[in-house]
């Protein structure tokens, strides 16, 4: 008689238990009103019809606009790969120390809300703004470039914003390449910069893949920064889409287009599901692809180039020395110069919260408190503040209390339905927000939801809950497990266990997930675009609304406050680890 | 079958309350586990007196640690029993069965210090206060810490930490300590402290201890009893001494201490076999087992210290290569097409054995076995 556990049943519900939350939230506030979006596309005067796409493929501006978004995604991408590569590698050869500064550099940029740094753009590339004003002092120009309001403005904000999406999978990738795979290489023969193009390049390559994937389709479905930065000449897809909705009122063909732009992204995101699903185990990424192995084990190639490659062998291998005297230089003078530009916004934006200038002028002409007051002296402003706190801070717990036991079940239990169900709550990271908030919007119009602070609850909660889920993997992957069978050897029983030892260890992971979750919430503008009403207007809206309508320092001031309350937060991370590793030996014994 | 179950984990429960005596026989019977396809561990069965130390060797992938985990309860048998004290805990969940446990990589709880790791398994069994702080101490001057209490695992020498880790395992009296390689990642001089230390703790708590190492030196020279483990089958289980002199199998013969095997060709003659080698013009006549039968070619094992060597210029057998160990002297030696390793004492005045000498090679039958070739 085979003797199985007897609580097998059981155990097999677990993981649909740990789910099951997240699950439902995700089917009613995400799911569903995508499915009814895009039947919404499909129906025309109450029945079904193809003519909202047949009108969109007959309008040559609807064209333009995709083209034009598709040319910018893909020259962002590129553009970021080219300077974020060189600031990556570099960050992969740091000691640790200088490593994890470095890394909070770029991380700072990218937790800083994608308004606020669309406004320090504006005023740096505005006609009189400290780029211009350089420019004409050193005499290359001789009147003010025209860099905002048009596509040159939102090329360089966009690079600038999307950068740490690129250079966070390139350092991951770079930093697990095994030093001494190009080291053995150098020591067979290769000069440095051949031993990078043969060794370090081609397993960086999963990391190149993952940052591409991100920054393009990301970039695809960009709203904010095309809107304040771009002009009216630059219309992108996902400014088509909202103006439809919100101005023009023509919802079909808006549900058409954010068909059209979901399950574009969404097949490229299938396209590359396999590397993605990856992230949920630990299969080895530099595994380098063999292509073109002949039965020698030797690599394939055409006669005519392998006699080539003989020919020219004795200069190549000159040429590589050579470029191993500049390369040194050129890579760290290449990756200060990305840094400078992830933090460029901020050399602007801190000057400026303490103008005394009564309008936006920069540098300040004098500094003062002013703009700090007349923030603490405006009602509305608070209000939003107090909204935005209160939503996006409730959101966090509410990501955290979904997120974190489905990252228990995706980690820790093996189910058909595992990488499915991971790709769904992966996917807002990817799916344009404009498209969940327009389907949330069609999905809520006409009940009492729209103008409610439960819709922003819900839908901070879906953009949020997957930063949860990614933060609490990786931490989970990272746990060592053994220390549980101990727990148990010694005694606890599972949940005692999960009390004592896995969540205290957990603790600093538990607060990135909820810093994140946090944060996606309070930096979000597109939702609060089309949820908004009289009683609920978060604090990203009234920033909106100001950078739209008259622009002043006072934007600036809340960059500062939020700066100041992320350093907080992270001085607060840093603590929890520290205590959590380091309790006071002197409370050894007492609890 | 559910209520058998409660009833055994009940007494199972409160078998851990009772007193230490005569606890902590251990049987498994049949026990197999599957992983996929593969039979990790095959049918084993094994009893183990109370408290025993016993050794599981074996090399890697042998199913040392998945036999060691299905006692532990962390893996689920595919079949079998497991009885602890005559009853069966197969279905008793890990954190119920009682016994102590020593991971190689130590698991202290790294946000907790010393004495709170100590601490943890009784608090989990409802002790607080006095009683805790004196077992803590106890069990600290066991493993030779005191003072180190408040330090925190990451404070800790490797040694030091495994100290820890047996404190933690014995403070709380199981009937059964299991421990996983708990020395392999010391260095060797520390591993050689720790196995001292560990056999004095041994008799002092008297607990069964099951010891999984693939060092087969570790294993001699701590267990009362070595289980030998090959793909998960168990070869033999016998006191050092019985492994050494009668091994049970060709795996087990090769794999404890050193062995020469001889290619023989077996003949049997009522209830004897006769093992013959062309090369070395030797027959041994040995009682016959019914795994041998005559025509199958076997193998003649001898180990190094039973073949004499006597220098003969008119022998067939030459020395290719010797290796001087100060009491010893190893010597390869090939006739034929076997090569030979003996070891022969060296006595002073006697001249040591040269490359290229030839010499008579001396087989003492009484100290070989036959088993069959096809292994
Ligand atoms: N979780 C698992 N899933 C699949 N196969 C496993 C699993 N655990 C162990 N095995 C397989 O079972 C066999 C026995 O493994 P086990 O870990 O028990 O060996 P071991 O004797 O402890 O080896 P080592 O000395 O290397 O620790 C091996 O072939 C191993 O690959
Ligand atoms: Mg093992």
């Amino acid at each position: 008689m085979p003797h199985r556990r007897d609580t097998s049943g059981w155990v097999r519900l677990v993981p649909v238990l740990l789910l099951l939350p997240v699950v439902i939230l995700f089917s009613v506030g995400y799911v569903v009103p995508l499915a009814q979006l895009v039947l919404k596309s499909l129906r025309h005067d109450g029945a079904w019809s193809l003519n909202s796409y047949i009108e969109i493929a007959n309008s040559p501006a609807f064209l333009w606009i995709v083209l034009r978004t598709i040319a910018l995604a893909a020259t962002v991408t590129i553009v970021c790969l080219l300077i974020a590569y060189p600031l990556a590698y570099a960050i992969s050869k740091c000691p640790p120390r200088p490593a994890a500064f470095l890394l909070v550099i770029v991380t700072l940029p990218y937790l800083t809300s994608v308004l606020i740094r669309t406004y320090a753009w504006i005023v740096l590339l505005s006609p009189n703004g400290p780029i211009n004003q350089l420019l004409l002092h050193l005499g290359l120009i001789s009147e003010p470039l025209q860099m905002v309001f048009n596509s040159i403005g939102v090329y360089i904000g966009m690079v600038q914003i999307q950068l740490p999406l690129m250079v966070f999978p390139l350092y991951a990738v770079l930093a697990r390449v095994n030093p001494s795979l190009a080291k053995a290489a150098q020591s067979l023969g290769s000069p440095p910069t051949d031993a990078f193009l043969r060794v370090t390049l081609p397993a960086s390559m999963p990391g190149v893949i993952s940052g591409c994937t991100l920054v393009f389709l990301s970039s695809l479905g960009f709203y904010i920064t095309p809107e304040l930065l771009g002009g009216p000449d630059s219309y992108l897809i996902a400014q088509g889409i909202s103006l439809r909705v919100l101005i023009l009122g023509n919802f079909d063909e808006a549900a058409a287009q954010s068909s059209i732009l979901m399950l574009t992204v969404i097949a490229v995101f299938l396209v590359f599901r396999q590397r993605i699903a990856e992230e949920l185990d630990d299969r080895p990424h530099n595994n380098i692809p063999l292509a073109g192995k002949s039965t020698s084990g030797l690599s394939a190639r055409w006669p005519i180039l392998e006699r080539l490659t003989a020919v020219l062998h004795g200069p190549s291998m000159r040429l590589h020395e050579a470029l191993t005297v500049v390369g040194r230089p050129a890579l760290y003078v290449s990756a200060g110069l990305t840094l400078l530009l992830l933090v460029l916004p901020f050399v602007v934006v801190i000057p400026l919260a303490f103008s005394d200038a009564p309008y936006l002028t920069f540098p300040p002409p004098g500094y003062s408190l002013r703009w700090f007051s007349s923030l603490l002296k405006n009602t509305q402003w608070l209000d939003a503040l107090s909204f935005s706190l209160r939503w996006a801070g409730l959101s966090a717990l509410l990501s955290v209390a979904i997120g974190v036991p489905a990252a228990f079940a995706l980690v820790r239990y093996r189910f058909s339905a595992r990488v499915p169900v991971y790709l769904l709550l992966i996917s807002p990271l990817i799916v344009p927000h404009v498209v969940i908030a327009v389907s949330l919007f069609f999905a809520l119009a006409g009940s009492s939801l729209i103008g409610n602070p439960l819709a922003f609850a819900l839908s901070y909660t879906i953009i949020g809950a997957p930063y949860t889920v990614v933060v609490m993997i990786a931490g989970l992957k990272r746990f060592n497990r053994t220390l549980e069978l101990a727990a148990a050897s010694l005694g606890s029983s599972p949940l005692v266990t999960l009390r004592t030892v896995t969540l205290p260890l957990l603790l600093p992971t538990l607060a990135s997930a909820a810093l994140f979750a946090f944060i996606v919430g309070f930096d979000d503008v597109v939702f609060g675009l089309f949820l908004s009403g009289p009683t609920a207007t978060p604090l990203p809206m009234r920033m909106w609304d100001n950078i739209r309508l008259e622009i002043s320092p006072q934007i600036a001031v809340i960059a500062v406050l939020f700066l100041i309350v992320l350093a907080l937060l992270m001085l607060l991370r840093l603590f929890v680890s520290a205590v959590v590793q380091s309790r006071r030996p002197q409370e050894s014994l007492h609890h | 079958m559910s209520v058998s179950t409660a009833m055994v984990s009940e007494r199972a429960t409160a078998s851990v309350a009772t007193s230490q005596s005569q606890r902590g026989s251990v049987s498994v019977n049949s026990l197999t586990k599957m992983f996929g396809p593969v039979k990790a561990v095959d049918d084993v069965s094994l009893s183990i007196e109370p408290g025993e130390f016993v050794a599981l060797l074996g090399p890697s992938g042998s199913g040392k640690s998945t036999l060691l985990m299905m006692i532990a309860g962390f893996e689920v048998s595919s079949s079998g029993d497991i009885m602890l004290d005559g009853v069966r805990i197969n279905d008793v969940p890990s954190y119920r069965r009682g016994f102590g446990m020593v991971f190689q990589s130590y698991a202290l709880f790294p946000h907790m210090t010393i004495a709170e790791n100590i601490a943890y398994p009784l608090r989990r069994r409802g002790l607080s206060g006095g009683d805790v702080e004196r077992e803590v101490t106890k069990a600290l001057k066991l493993v030779a810490l005191d003072g180190y209490g408040t330090r925190l695992p990451s404070q800790l020498s490797g040694g030091q930490q495994q100290r820890v880790a047996l404190a933690r395992a014995l403070v709380f009296r199981p009937p059964l300590l299991l421990m996983d390689e708990p020395l392999g990642a010391l260095d060797r001089k520390l591993r050689q402290q720790l196995q001292m230390e560990i056999k004095l703790i041994h008799k002092e708590v008297g607990s069964t201890i099951i010891f999984v190492t693939h060092d087969q030196e570790e294993a001699l020279s701590m267990a009362d009893r070595v289980a030998v483990l090959e793909r998960g089958r168990l070869q033999q289980c016998g006191t050092p001494r019985e492994l050494y002199e009668q091994p049970a199998t060709a795996f087990v013969a090769d794999f404890i201490g050193e062995m020469n095997f001889l290619p023989v060709e077996l003949r049997q003659a009522g209830g004897e076999i006769c093992a013959r080698s062309a090369d070395l013009s030797l027959e041994v006549v040995q009682e016959a087992s019914q795994v041998l039968t005559s025509g199958d070619r076997g193998l003649l094992a001898v180990r190094p210290e039973y073949i004499g060597l006597t220098p003969d210029e008119r022998a067939t057998a030459t020395v290719l290569e010797s290796a001087y160990t100060g009491t010893n002297q190893s010597v390869l030696v090939q006739v034929g097409c076997i090569r030979l390793t003996a070891r022969t004492s060296v006595s002073p005045g006697r001249p040591l054995f040269q490359s290229g000498q030839r010499v008579r090679i001396e087989i003492d039958a009484a100290h070989t076995r036959v088993f069959p070739a096809a292994r």
